[in-house]
């Protein structure tokens, strides 16, 4: 995958909760949706994510960085 | 950001809903129209810690100079419930700027807003020309700050709005901090009504100190306000200050080639392994308020010390919130290791 398209994907899925939410449900179909091109490797560390945790930590997250400042 | 616990967000509090109330009955007096607008805008202006330090500054001046007058200077001139009045017209001009920050954004409608706006900076105009009718430093001051006030945001609007099209590369001066030390102006003039008040020389060295210091301070509380920000104006389709150095930064190492590749969630997902990037930003923030609290150092202060110390406080705090947050993000995806951004980033 190219740089740029790793890039977006993560910043897809910080600013867009709902692609978030398939990233983690179904991590090939969400990719494929949105038309990233992963390598089996980045493919597999995406499903290798643990969601619950990862959704615990992004709650947290949520605002990056628009809330840093209320 | 919250003032209201600090030093100077309580010392005046019975002043600040004083001013307060005299805004609503100032609104009240408006059309109809106007009235039914801006009403059920008041409770949430009131509570805006800015709204609270455009207000009580006028007080903390006046403060300072009964306590360390000009040495040059004669007893100061009693005059009471001016400042009341001059905190009041600063309320009125902010909340006109406010709103015209709003249209700028394209979060207001013009229709109602603008003429809302209007009313307002009249209002705002019409009680400094009660208290100070014939001073022609003030109203010299005036029109200068007010032209500073312009031109600074035609800049911010051109920046905002106009500076993606056709364009490829930055301009340097659009990442100068300096160019937002002109949104101080609303604040310079409460010091030079202060002054003018008080039959004081614009000339003394304490004026060009607290000018200096309130330019200072604009800096720091724009980069904290544009951190806070450049997502959701990126959004909106617009820059600002803390965008505009994402993208330089971004154009500097080759992450994008133009602007025409310019996409918010890349950048999103760059700042989050650029944490240099931050550190820098923060950086100018923090002396753009060590900078202001030098300024006045001398005077003493305590009031405008706890204005810039609890701003460089706050800068602080959400530099590190948004610091623990970026690495959250990082661990969830597991981007330290082989193919990570991180990686690619090394080659």
């Amino acid at each position: 995958m190219a740089r740029q398209d790793l890039e977006r994907l993560i910043g897809r899925a910080v600013l867009d909760p709902e692609f978030r939410e398939k990233l983690f449900t179904d991590p090939e179909k969400a990719v494929r949706e949105a038309g990233f091109d992963l390598t089996e490797e980045e493919l597999a560390q995406l499903k290798s994510i643990d969601a619950q945790k990862a959704r615990a930590l992004l709650e947290e997250a949520e605002a990056i960085p628009a809330a840093e400042w209320k | 950001m919250t003032s209201a616990g600090s030093m100077h967000g309580t010392a005046y509090e019975a002043d600040y809903q004083a001013v307060l109330a005299r805004a609503g009955s100032t609104v009240a007096g408006f059309p109809p129209a106007l009235r039914s607008v801006a009403e059920p805008m008041l409770p949430q202006w009131g509570e805006a810690s800015f709204s609270r330090i455009v207000a009580l500054l006028p007080y903390w001046i006046a403060d300072l100079l009964d306590r360390s007058p000009p040495r040059d200077a004669g007893p100061p001139i009693p005059h009471p419930g001016d400042t009341e009045t001059l905190a009041l017209a600063n309320l009125l001009g902010w909340w006109s700027y406010l709103l015209q920050d709003g249209l700028v954004d394209g979060d207001l409608e013009p229709g109602s807003f603008l003429p809302l706006s209007m009313a307002l900076y009249t209002a705002a105009v019409g009680l400094l020309a009660q208290l100070l009718p014939g001073d022609r430093a003030f109203w010299d001051a005036f029109e200068r700050l007010s032209l500073a006030s312009s031109e600074a945001g035609a800049w911010e609007q051109r920046l905002r709005l106009d500076y993606l099209k056709d364009r490829m590369t930055i301009d340097p001066g659009l990442v100068e901090p300096e160019r937002l030390a002109d949104r101080s102006a609303l604040l310079e003039l409460a010091v030079a009504a202060q002054f003018s008040l008080r039959g004081l020389d614009q000339e003394h060295p304490l004026y060009a100190a607290l000018c200096e210091m309130l330019r200072h301070y604009a800096i720091a509380r724009q980069i904290a306000d544009d951190r806070s920000d450049w997502v959701q104006d990126l959004q909106n389709g617009q820059v600002n200050f803390v965008s505009v150095r994402i993208l330089r930064r971004m154009l500097e190492i080759g992450a994008i080639e133009s602007l025409a590749e310019l996409d918010v969630e890349r950048m999103v997902g760059y700042t989050l392994y650029d944490e240099a990037l931050f550190a820098g930003i923060q950086q100018e923030a923090i002396d753009a308020c060590r900078r202001a609290a030098q300024c006045i150092a001398p005077y003493r202060s305590r009031l405008l010390d706890s204005l810039v110390s609890d701003l460089a406080h706050d800068l602080e705090r959400n530099h590190q919130v948004a610091r623990k947050s970026r690495r959250q993000v990082q661990a969830v995806f597991a981007l330290h290791g082989k193919g990570s951004v991180q990686d690619l980033r090394s080659l």
